[in-house]
């Protein structure tokens, strides 16, 4: 064992003994012994009373004065040890002076006469220190006394051990066991969240074997039901939500990772695999996914191996934070929010510590700097991600990972098979065609011949493929005349209303003829919103786009064309050739940045000149298919992403000739929708291929839109003229394959027919993989992204570079390890951290016990509260680690325990003692729930359908709830069976929250939450008594009872309360059951049309057979059932 | 009794432990017997706030605001420049925009032309302030408002605004202003939620979300509650069809002895405050549909409102239930109205707006003046942003619209001790940046609460191991608008 375990073993000793004894002090009714311990006296007072002026924060500081560090307080000469009545802290505290007492009255602060008696004490004591117990590593506390271990069976369970040990030093002894209707109950709702039927609390009281609780745990461990309900406090945690939140609050697909994370629990995946799962699996995906993934390295369809995929899919738990799609936000704003997020999630949920407040400065109270946040912020910060995440519903906020559903996914293999055999099929006829290219290189090797499709016209409309071209001379340049094939003019539209723009644009001496002048704000548009498009290009459609452009001079930033809707707002949907920080900048986007190719020129862009510039693309979905020219030959560009496997065009729908995309694109230059445009730039010459041109065929293009050079031949010899006008031997071999391929793309029949067909191959893949489920997911970028201290945490205010790197104050992180997120995650995991397992045991704890033992499990820092029980929450820490983090059998230990199956009645005097029940000297109980409840109602009656996972469904919601929202959609609410479904699968807006769920203290999933509220409201009554899904709950209940129960009116009670409450009523319970039903049939027979209109709640169809008034009064009961005590708090 | 108990277990324990200190530390994890005694065990103390006396005396004791939502423009309203006028089409100068950001809608404009309001402005009341023909009703009542001209707020985009106006942060997660109302100063009225939520039924534009009333990590039961109009005023009011109020009476009498019974076999004092939630449930449901029944009010009254109050839902007719709220006790009452993001086609939308809301915010005055309530009632009228003084998109001899501005903007107070007939703080003759008297969003929260007696330092609640405050770290009363 290292030395740090063996010093942290016996600081832990000394806190189990201080704590031990001082417990039976704190429980003397009265009388305060006065002898005080740093961790449990001391370090609170300062903490929070002290802390914010005098602590870590070395910004805040006052008189350089810090009380969290022995040493510094030493060296001040504030206190002196053993000496209190000299120290001039304690002269400070007990001061009257405003102007000198301490805390200051400014401070809204104040000391209470015992801290100052305690502080003193303290002092005269010698002032002794210790770290914070949370940040020294737990290790395996002794058990208590073992011979009196032995003499208590109940002891066999460790839990009970040291439960018990403290009740004796309390000389309590715990409460009676509960009884066993209670104890299965609460059982099946702490391990199932849902109720037990009468036939297994039936079952249960039969059983008299000593291990039938054992059996009935495991039992319920192995329900499928157990993941969900673990599940649905995970989703607390993971601010799991069906929708964006923000603004729009638009839906989004995560349910499959919710769908992961039940199954993770119910296959017991270890708590350290399902936090590294969810923290680093993409970066465990990444070394074995691509390499042996059945598209291969080569085709861009990220459909990874299946245990890649759910590796993938876990990482959705940092993505779930709200996304805002908002337009005019500043996008980087928005990111730093995200990425601050994710660490504090990180922080709350798996360190137990208040990140937050490192975010602006230094902590207050626990020793993390400002510096340690954004070290930490850094793991988190390198996603291609956007900080706007786009307008266009359908799409997904990337990166994400493609989940196909097996059929999609076959099909999807077939596909790229298809395509892998026509890209051969090509690159054959590459090797086989140089005979071709030797023949047709004879005819034409002594210049172009005539009578061949070689183009000795000098003029454009010689090149194959072109589809418009605009000279832009018209007369009235507000309407451009196509000289080409598409028939479509162009118009000079405003951006922002996408309307003509009602003025002419400037005109200018153009390369030939005239040129436009751009605005920056009207853009020359191809196409109408109607659907006439020109340049509207598919992803797997080869093109080729170009013009003459005019840069003006101190341009950085700018779009010269493109096919988007808007910049950012709509993810930058279509191709576009913009400068970017004086670069030339490509892209070919489903959204940006995560689905999309990104190319940036290595040289600036040419200003103040005229340049060609043509867009060239080969339908590849690939990089490499992308190529940029520069008068006539192409530049030199860096890949930035190289991922594009869904389409670059909006969605059509209709059909036949009405058939329209559902947002209409084409190309535009010089200016875009809130985006920066070409300001004072010019154009001219616009030109657009559906095809992909050779380099000799741009060169070409180049020359015949050019600057004539003289009279006589105003293009000059193009570069193919040149060529083959040499002999063959005086090509270079880069020449030779310039030519080759010229002739492949535009001679070659059977070049040209494989092409075809790898185009329509590559189309029909397209179309297969745009429908599958994308969800969002954790990806590494490339490119490392910077990460500084922010100053008051903004955005926009860096300080400091900093790097990758865990609190020290925690545990320092140890070199081998790399230094990202999955370093991370193997960090957390440590032997030796202090935290990690200590704060999962918590909430297993506080899941089963209803508090933790660390009462503040978001909080485990000096401001939290202290454990209960620590010996006992660092040896179950100790056991969790042991067990390989087994999470069943850490629930199976305290579910098994005697503590838990304590009776929760209150005597009045245990109460009075021990209100909060901090001894654990009786059994958990308190109100479940809002999933549970709701669940309750539809297992009792007999509604609730077991369906495992799948897509979160809409049950009954009071109308127009949603319309405060006038950007979302209406509530569509689902029928039959999905009404029926586990709350967990409740659709989660997170602007408006389903009502169901937040009036009874569900969070907004808004952010990590770790404990609920449990508070009492008459809306929660309101909402029990009225509410669709109840009444017509109380209905079902009522019916089947009746079937069951026809004539036997006590036999029907008693069936509905153990329903209900899972025992039998008391006779006085039956008999005002009894009379409540009297009553209800009465007034039901009195008013019959009631009856029909209170059966007739919710969809569930009425049994005819039934008289209506008696389903009436049975269903008042039972919906008074739904209502006992027994069925909204834990018995 | 109960200071004794919190010796037992909390870290933080001392014997003085107040009930103060008690509710904030049920955020920390107070067992539910200790919540029952605070918050439903004791009905009387459950009405009561934190705060046993206020920090100051109250100026008011309740407030109606009238959010406008979407950023009201300011330059068409009340922030009168004739500079506009004479600039309207010149360029936004360099020097007052001085390279502030602008939203990612308006910045890349190649021009930001000034745009000149189209309305005439002039000036009312003895006080002489500027108000817009837009709103003649709210001009009459010049004398009784206080203009402050000069907020401003960090936001440039409606999410972040509303929420840092309604909780004092820019991200979700803080509790609205009146959860903090409610948490420190509780109730009047044991059958109204103290904090009630009104919003203007059909309106289009920028959203809502129940944050902007929630209670984030206070206890839920601090939350607004939203009264609708229709059948269920709030959710699940009514009883199912059949199910008439004898017939629901009967049930609650048989559940709650079916309660008694359980209480006591089970020692389980929380059942107490279930049945006192039965009880205010069912007292609901005669008392929300009184309140909401605004045709019972004269006819002198009903029609001053204007003739949107006849339609259920308008902003006409919620005035007036905010005024028969008020009168019942409840301390909050938020009005939204949506619809003022006018960043294209503004002189025709701001018309339509200032339709809906001029009449009926300035019965709304009338209305509490004589009933001598507006003393108590602390009335604000505003928006989470200003508007830009250039056009966004193009600006024609009819037409502009408006980006958001957040760097200054103009909201109005009323009653509640707020000092009548002035205007505070000033614009530059842009009417871009503050020159004079800048109130930041967290100096407007601190002062509302200080109009209520509370001190925005003081009153704070702990969680995650911080205490926190409406006002986060900042927030200065304007003591100048104190009368």
């Amino acid at each position: 064992m290292k030395c740090g375990m063996l010093k942290a073993i016996h600081v832990g000793r000394a806190m189990a003994v201080v704590a031990a004894v001082h417990l039976s002090l704190w429980l003397t009714p009265g009388g305060w012994a006065e002898s005080v311990d740093f961790q449990r006296d001391i370090r609170p007072i300062l903490s929070d009373k002290c802390f914010p002026c005098h602590g870590p924060d070395q910004a805040q500081r006052q008189a350089d004065l810090r009380l969290d560090v022995r040493e510094s307080l030493l060296e001040s000469g504030a206190a002196l040890p053993g000496d209190p009545e000299k120290s001039e802290l304690v002269r400070r505290i007990r001061s009257h002076d405003a102007d000198e007492t301490m805390p200051p009255p400014s401070s809204n602060l104040a000391l209470t006469d015992r801290q100052i008696r305690h502080l003193e004490s303290w002092i005269a004591d010698g002032m002794p220190y210790s770290r914070h117990w949370a940040f020294i590593p737990p290790c395996r506390p002794p058990m208590p006394d073992a011979l009196w271990v032995r003499e208590d069976r109940d002891a066999a369970n460790p839990v009970d051990a040291f439960v018990r040990a403290r009740l004796r030093d309390e000389a309590l002894g715990p409460a009676a066991p509960a009884c066993r209707a209670t104890l299965i109950r609460r059982l099946t709702f702490d391990l199932t969240g849902l109720p037990p039927t009468v036939e297994h609390v039936d079952a249960f009281l039969a059983d008299p074997s000593p291990d039938a609780i054992h059996r009935l745990v495991d039992r319920l461990l192995a329900s499928p039901a157990y993941g969900e309900h673990l599940a649905r406090q995970w989703l607390d945690v993971a601010r799991y939500a069906d929708t964006h939140g923000y603004q729009a609050d638009r839906f989004r697909p995560a349910w499959p990772w919710r769908d992961w994370v039940i199954d993770a629990f119910n296959a017991n995946r270890p708590f350290d695999e399902f936090a590294t799962w969810q923290l680093a699996g993409d970066l465990l995906a990444e070394a074995s996914a691509m390499d042996d993934s059945p598209a291969g390295p080569d085709c861009f369809v990220p459909i990874v191996p299946r245990q890649q995929r759910q590796q993938l899919l876990a990482t959705a738990f940092q993505r779930l934070h709200p996304q805002n799609a908002e337009g005019g936000i500043v996008g980087e704003e928005f990111r730093v929010e995200y990425v601050a997020d994710r660490t504090q999630t990180f922080g709350t949920a798996l360190l137990g510590v208040t990140l937050r407040c490192a975010r602006c400065h230094e902590h207050k109270f626990d020793p993390i700097s400002q510096k340690d946040f954004y070290q930490l912020f850094s793991f988190f910060n390198n996603v291609p991600e956007a900080g706007q995440v786009t307008w266009h519903k359908p799409d997904a906020a990337g990166p994400t990972v493609l989940l196909p559903t097996d059929s999609e996914e076959s099909a999807i293999k077939a596909a790229i098979g298809r395509v892998r055999d026509a890209e051969r099929a090509l690159r054959d006829r590459r090797a086989e065609g140089q005979d071709a290219f030797r023949t047709w290189l004879g005819q034409h090797g002594a210049g172009p011949a005539a009578g061949t499709d070689e183009p000795v016209d000098p003029h454009i409309t010689s090149l194959p493929g072109l589809t418009a071209y605009y000279p832009l001379d018209d007369p009235d340049p507000t309407s451009m005349r196509d000289a080409a094939t598409s028939g479509i003019s162009g118009q000079v539209v405003d951006v922002v209303t996408d309307k003509p723009a009602g003025r002419a644009p400037r005109t200018a001496a153009g390369v030939r003829g005239q040129a436009i002048v751009l605005t920056g704000d009207d853009a020359l548009a191809f196409g109408t919103s109607e659907g006439a498009a020109v340049g509207r290009f598919g992803r797997s459609q080869p093109f080729s786009v170009g013009m003459w452009v005019w840069i003006p001079p101190s341009l950085d930033e700018g779009v010269v064309f493109h096919t988007n809707r808007g910049g950012v707002l709509y993810g930058f949907k279509g191709y576009q050739v913009s400068v970017e920080r004086g670069l030339l900048d490509v892209r070919i986007t489903h959204s940006f940045p995560a689905n999309a190719l990104h190319l940036v020129s290595c040289a600036p862009v040419p200003r103040q000149r005229w340049v060609h510039l043509v867009l060239a693309y080969d339908g590849s979905s690939r990089a490499a298919g992308v190529q940029l020219y520069l008068d006539g030959r192409s530049i030199d560009l860096n890949v930035q992403r190289d991922r594009l496997f869904k389409e670059i065009v909006f969605p059509s729908e209709g059909s036949g000739a009405d058939r329209k995309p559902t947002i209409a694109t084409y190309l535009k230059v010089g200016a875009r929708f809130r985006s920066q445009g070409l300001p004072g730039g010019r154009v001219d010459e616009i030109a657009v291929f559906d095809r992909r041109l050779s380099d000799l065929e741009i060169d070409h293009w180049c020359r015949a839109t050019g600057p004539p050079r003289d009279a006589g031949d105003p293009a000059g010899p193009t570069r193919l003229q040149e060529l083959l006008a040499r002999s063959f031997d005086s090509l270079s071999d880069a020449e030779r394959e310039q030519l080759f391929a010229h002739y492949l793309a535009r001679h070659d029949p059977i070049y040209r027919e494989r092409l075809d067909q790898l185009q329509a191959v590559r189309t029909e893949l397209a179309e297969l993989v745009e429908p599958v489920l994308e969800v969002m997911v954790m990806e590494e970028g490339v490119t490392g992204r910077k990460a500084h201290v922010l100053k008051r945490g903004a955005y926009d205010a860096p300080l400091d570079e900093v790097s990758r790197d865990t609190p020290k104050s925690i545990l320092p992180f140890p070199g081998g390890l790399p230094r990202n997120r999955l370093g991370l995650a193997r960090w957390l995991f440590l032997p030796q951290h202090p935290l990690t397992a200590r704060v999962a045991v918590n909430r297993y704890w506080q899941l089963l016990f209803g508090q933790g033992l660390v009462r503040t499990p978001e909080d485990f820092g000096s401001q939290g509260q202290r454990p209960t029980h620590p010996e006992l929450l660092d040896w179950l820490a100790i056991r969790f680690q042991q067990t390989g983090w087994d999470v069943k059998k850490l629930v199976r230990l305290l579910a098994t325990s005697a503590t838990y199956g304590q009776s929760s009645d209150a005597d009045a005097a245990r109460t009075a003692l021990d209100p909060e029940n901090a001894l654990l000297a009786r059994g958990p109980s308190g109100r479940l729930s809002a999933e549970q409840i709701r669940d309750n109602v539809l297992a009792a009656s007999g509604l609730l359908v077991h369906k495992l996972g799948g897509p979160s469904i809409k049950p009954y919601q009071p109308e127009g709830l949603w319309s405060v929202n006038s950007m979302s959609q209406p509530y569509d609410q689902d029928h039959g069976a999905a009404l029926y479904r586990r709350s967990l699968y409740t659709f989660w807006k997170r602007t408006n929250p389903p009502p169901s769920m937040n009036t009874f203290d569900a969070p907004d999933r808004s952010y990590c939450v770790v404990r609920r509220e449990k508070t009492t409201t008459p809306l929660q009554a309101l909402e029990l008594l009225n509410d669709t899904q109840r009444v017509e709950a109380a209905r079902a209940m009522a019916e089947a009872l009746m079937r069951r129960h026809r004539d036997d009116l006590r036999a029907r009670w008693t069936r509905g309360f153990r329903l209900t409450a899972s025992r039998h009523p008391e006779r006085a319970e039956l008999d005002l059951l009894e009379q409540l039903y009297r009553e209800q049939r009465e007034y039901f027979s009195g008013h019959p049309d009631r009856a029909r209109a209170f059966l007739s709640v919710g969809e569930y169809r009425a049994d005819p057979q039934l008289p209506a008034v008696d389903v009436a009064a049975t269903t008042v009961v039972t919906l008074a059932l739904l209502n006992l005590p027994d069925a909204v708090a834990k018995p | 009794m109960l200071a004794w108990h919190s010796n037992c277990t909390g870290p933080l324990a001392s014997v003085e432990l107040s009930r103060r200190q008690l509710l904030a530390r049920a955020g920390m994890g107070l067992g539910s017997l200790a919540l029952a005694h605070l918050f439903q065990g004791d009905a009387r103390a459950a009405r009561r706030g934190v705060l046993d006396n206020p920090h100051f005396t109250p100026r008011a004791r309740r407030i109606i605001y009238l959010f406008q939502s979407g950023g009201p423009s300011q330059l068409d309203l009340f922030d009168y420049k004739p500079r506009l006028l004479r600039e309207n089409g010149k360029q936004l100068p360099a020097s007052v925009r001085q390279g502030q950001r602008l939203t990612g809608m308006s910045a890349f404009q190649s021009s930001l032309p000034l745009a000149a309001p189209k309305f005439s402005f002039a000036r009312y009341g003895q006080s002489g302030a500027w108000v817009s023909e837009l709103l003649p009703h709210t001009a009459r009542v010049a004398d009784d408002l206080c203009f402050i001209k000069s907020m401003h707020t960090e936001a440039i985009n409606h999410d972040p605004a509303i929420t840092f106006l309604q909780t004092g942060s820019q991200i979700a997660g803080r509790p609205s202003l009146g959860a903090w109302i409610h948490y420190g100063l509780g109730t009047d009225n044991e059958n109204l939620p103290a904090f009630v939520v009104l919003v203007t039924k059909g309106k289009q534009g920028q959203p809502l979300y129940s944050r902007l009333w929630g209670s984030a990590f206070l206890p839920t039961r601090f939350q607004g509650v939203r009264f609708r109009d229709g059948k269920d005023a709030v959710l699940y009011l009514s009883n199912a069809p059949g199910i008439d109020r004898h017939s629901r009476r009967m049930m609650l009498d048989c559940l709650q002895r079916l309660h008694e019974a359980q209480r006591d076999r089970r020692g389980d004092a929380a059942i107490d405050a279930r049945i006192e939630q039965y009880e205010m449930a069912y007292r609901m449901q005669t008392s929300v549909p009184d309140v909401m029944n605004i045709r019972d009010e004269p006819s002198h009254v009903y029609n001053r409102y204007g003739p949107d109050v006849r339609t259920p839902g308008t902003f006409a007719a919620n005035c007036l239930l905010a005024r028969r709220l008020a009168e019942r006790g409840v301390k909050f009452i938020q009005l939204y109205h949506q619809g003022w993001d006018q960043h294209s086609g503004l002189p025709a939308a701001i018309r339509t707006q200032c339709r809906e809301t001029d009449q009926a915010s300035t019965a709304l005055l009338e209305d509490l003046k004589e009933r001598g309530m507006l003393d108590d009632t602390l009335v604000v009228w505003g928006g989470e942003f200003g508007r830009t003084n250039y056009s966004q998109g193009k600006l024609t001899a009819t037409d502009y619209g408006r980006d958001h501005h957040p760097r200054s903007f103009t909201m109005w107070l009323a009653g509640g001790g707020v000092r009548a007939g002035i205007s505070y703080g000033q614009t530059c003759p842009y009417g871009y940046n503050i020159v004079e008297n800048g109130v930041h969003v967290h100096d407007l929260q601190a002062t509302l609460l200080y109009l209520l007696g509370i001190d925005h330092e003081r009153l704070t609640y702990k969680f995650q191991g911080r205490r926190y405050r409406l006002t986060d770290v900042s927030g200065r009363v304007v003591k100048d608008i104190v009368g």
